[in-house]
């Protein structure tokens, strides 16, 4: 019955590919694109929060410590949709994207022992820009199309030190591409309309810690490290109606992040409460700084309610409900060099099914971006987020 | 128990079949935002960009044409170039018996440029044993193989831009073809002539030149047909002081003709426009100089062809680009500037400068052919810019380097 269930599960993974799956932003087409903010569906609920919260059906994948699968192997597969209103000096337009987002994977091999596999985006990139043009000659028209963005495909452990205090380490291989595109279409007969592609492949190592500690039994905190990644950045240029090929090899530095957390459990109440920065302003480019990054920095905090965690309960009271919100400051400066800004509330709950051997949770953000007087452009997102977690006995011997 | 079973697995199915659908459904719209083009922070955003180049190498030559292909024949002198016909009828396969009774040539003419007296023509038969191909045919390759010595008909033509000539062949000529099943024509030509007459060739869509004859069929009964041209061609000779494939460098003039076969080079230097550039129009410019450059109001179609091949120091080796790479457009000598600038011709000048700027092309020049050579009396004179270098030929290209990637240092 249950190698039934988890076979439902384990297709839709093999279909999975990490993917930004953000809307349409100006910013993402800045640096490596939106930095992608994940710690677990529960977190998004509750305002991203999660680096400190360890919870049966959360398969943390920004904290391997934070993990509590107990002897069951377990799998979480997320998808994730946006929608952007972009609004500038008056005009908007409406963008959507949804697509699955990534999966965590976490086999016990002990009972203190854990092996995590994952896949996950670290930053998305998706816009279009328009724009006519004269000169004296002729009119023409020129649209750029970008997309793509960075993944982490990790493998790596959890071990349990003792009851209270775990840590964890991934191994990461991060990869992606960003493909822009810039077509030049000309409204006279005879003129030749171009589409210029330029494709870059990127690839490199990296490193993930964390740790997590409970002093108390309610009471939990959590640390995570990202080492930054040298990415090795292959570009090919394909120009405009000739098809020629120009191809270039550099390296960029994906910074490093640090982050805090810490959750309090109050009878059927979670408090969560995370602190996480990424060093965007050492961000490099083939050895340059690029100076006008700044740090990211996002404080978020929200609150779980679930009135009980008794698989015989009645179905209505194992029902989580979720609330949150958070603050970021983005890589990315408006034109007086302030950083950008977003800040979003949060909504969520969680779906047990089949007693308490899965879950689905759904989350939904509703907030805006780039609200600077300055750069007056501003981005309305509302966000879904949702996953299905599932678990199964895998490598256990039968008892007699 | 059952009840409570059934729930779960309705909200099992309903987490998954929600998340499936999210994916499948196509959730995802592009459209362009409003803003965002000109904070793109890119070094080089690929802008396009105009540049007008002069020629600065200009020179001429001429090159007798091969008319044959053409659906006009000329007969008559203009301009110091003298056209004869040659012709050949389809005969063999009409007639089954070498009886024939008479034999009428019928031509039809359509113009004729210059003036004077009639033009007296003199036909002869082309020896039997030379066969000549319509497209290629020359008069240096007919003027020794025809039987001067057999005069088959005279006719004459007169200046005028329509009329029927008609004048019979000689009998014994005709029913000679038919015997052998085989014939290599006749010539056209003449001594003297003030002007030049166009005529329908076989190549027209009508009026082309019939043989009229009547004959008596195998079972004896009378009977009377037109013959078809087989093949006709124009045999132009251009008597010029200079030689053929002369290169004349460093013109003043940049002369292209239909009779005479002049063609012009001109080269443009390029290096001003980056290698990895995307050519999106080359608007090519000439200044006319009206008073050598005559055409009738359908203009003159002139080529434009690159150069394959470095072999300006020998002419006659040239080798140009295809007609399917060839800008074409019409000049009229009534204009001050000729341009080729209709959709097909800038889309076919992009490709040459194109494969120019790329490399892809080695850059040799660009030839100014008479894309009609043989067809009328039509020629073009433009400035070459060596007296005065405002009146050069000029290329309007307009172009675009790729833009910087987002990862350019």
């Amino acid at each position: 019955m249950m190698k039934k269930r988890f076979n439902q599960i384990i297709p839709i993974l093999i279909l999975f590919v990490a993917s930004g799956c953000f809307a349409d932003s100006y910013y993402s087409a800045l640096g490596l694109g939106m930095p992608r903010y994940f710690v677990s569906p529960k977190a998004v609920g509750m305002g991203g929060a999660g680096i400190g919260v360890v919870d049966r059906f959360t398969l943390n994948a920004m904290n391997p410590a934070a993990l509590n699968i107990g002897n069951i192997t377990t799998v979480a597969v997320d998808f994730h949709y946006e929608n952007v209103e972009n609004k500038y000096d008056g005009n908007k337009i409406t963008t959507r994207n949804g697509n699955a987002s990534g999966f965590r994977f976490v086999v016990p091999l002990k009972s203190y022992l854990k092996m995590i596999m994952s896949l996950r985006p670290l930053s998305a990139s998706r816009y279009i820009f328009q724009k006519d043009f004269s000169n004296d000659y002729v009119t023409y028209n020129r649209l750029v199309r970008g997309s793509g963005g960075l993944n982490a495909a990790g493998l790596g452990l959890q071990y349990i030190i003792m009851p209270g205090l775990a840590v964890g380490g991934v191994v990461n291989f991060n990869f992606g591409s960003y493909n822009e595109e810039w077509k030049t279409k000309f409204s006279e007969p005879g003129y030749q309309d171009s589409n210029d592609k330029i494709n870059s492949h990127l690839w490199g190592g990296g490193l993930q810690l964390g740790v997590l500690f409970n002093p108390i039994k309610n009471l939990g905190f959590g640390v995570i490290y990202q080492s930054s990644s040298n990415l090795r950045t292959n570009t090919q240029t394909e120009f405009g109606t000739e098809g020629m090929i120009e191809s270039e090899t550099i390296h960029l530095s994906y910074p490093s992040s640090l982050g805090a957390g810490v959750s309090f459990r109050l009878s059927k109440l979670v408090l969560a409460a995370d602190f996480f920065t990424q060093f965007w302003n050492k961000y490099t480019v083939a050895g340059k700084d690029i100076s006008n990054f700044a740090a990211f920095k996002r404080y978020g905090g929200g609150m779980e309610y679930k009135n009980s965690s008794d698989p015989l309960a009645a179905y209505g009271k194992k029902i989580s409900y979720r609330l949150g919100g958070y603050f970021a400051q983005l890589p990315f400066r408006d034109v007086a060099g302030n950083a950008i800004k977003e800040q979003f509330i949060s909504f969520g709950f969680g779906l047990p099914f089949q007693g308490n051997q899965g879950r689905v949770d759904a989350a939904m953000e509703i907030g805006k971006r780039g609200f600077s007087a300055q750069m007056n452009s501003q981005d309305f997102i509302i966000r879904i987020t949702g996953s299905v977690t599932g678990g199964e006995l895998w490598f256990q011997r039968r008892h007699q | 128990m059952t009840m409570r079973l059934s729930k779960y697995k309705v909200l099992k199915y309903f987490g998954l079949f929600a998340f499936i659908a999210v994916l499948l459904a196509g959730c995802t719209n592009d459209k362009p935002l409003p803003s965002g083009y000109e904070l793109l922070p890119r070094e080089n955003k690929g802008d396009v960009l105009v540049k007008t180049v002069r020629a600065n190498k200009a020179s001429t030559y001429w090159k007798t044409p091969t008319a044959g292909s053409r659906n006009t024949l000329l007969l008559g002198s203009y301009d110091h170039v003298k056209s004869f016909i040659a012709m050949r009828f389809l005969t063999y396969s009409i007639l089954d018996t070498p009886s024939v009774n008479s034999a009428v040539v019928r031509l039809t003419q359509n113009y004729h440029i210059g003036d004077g007296d009639s033009i007296s023509v003199s036909v002869y038969p082309i020896n039997s044993d030379h066969s000549w191909v319509e497209a290629e045919v020359l008069w240096k390759e007919i003027k020794d193989q025809f039987i001067a010595d057999s005069l088959v008909a005279r006719f004459k033509v007169a200046p005028i831009d329509s009329g029927i000539i008609e004048f019979p062949l000689d009998l014994a000529l005709v029913n000679q073809w038919v015997s052998d099943q085989f014939n290599d024509g006749i010539v056209m030509i003449f001594d003297n002539a003030d002007f030049m007459a166009e005529l329908y060739s076989s190549n027209a869509s009508s009026n082309w030149a019939k043989l009229h004859v009547t004959y008596t069929k195998k079972d004896g009964t009378p009977d009377t047909t037109d013959l078809d041209v087989l093949s006709d061609a124009s045999l132009l000779q251009f008597e010029s002081p200079t030689p053929e494939y002369q290169l004349d460098e460093q013109v003043d003039k940049l002369l292209v003709g239909n009779l005479t076969g002049y063609r012009s080079i001109i080269d443009f230097d390029l290096s001003g426009i980056p290698q990895n550039a995307t050519i999106h129009n080359v608007l090519l410019n000439l200044h006319i100089d009206g008073e050598n450059s005559n055409t009738r109001s359908f203009g003159m179609r002139i080529k434009a062809t690159p150069i394959l091949n470095d072999s300006l120091a020998y002419p006659e080796n040239l080798q140009f680009a295809t007609d399917s790479k060839a800008a074409v457009d019409v000049a009229l000598s009534s204009l001050q500037q000729f341009d080729f600038s209709s959709a097909n011709a800038m889309l076919a000048m992009n490709t040459i400068f194109q494969g120019w700027v790329s490399g892809q092309l080695q850059n040799y020049g660009l030839g100014l052919l008479p894309a009609d050579a043989g067809l009328n009396a039509s020629k073009m004179s433009f400035y070459s810019g060596f007296a005065d270098s405002s009146l050069a030929p000029t290329a309007q290209i307009t172009y675009s380097v790729p833009p910087s990637g987002r990862f350019d240092p």
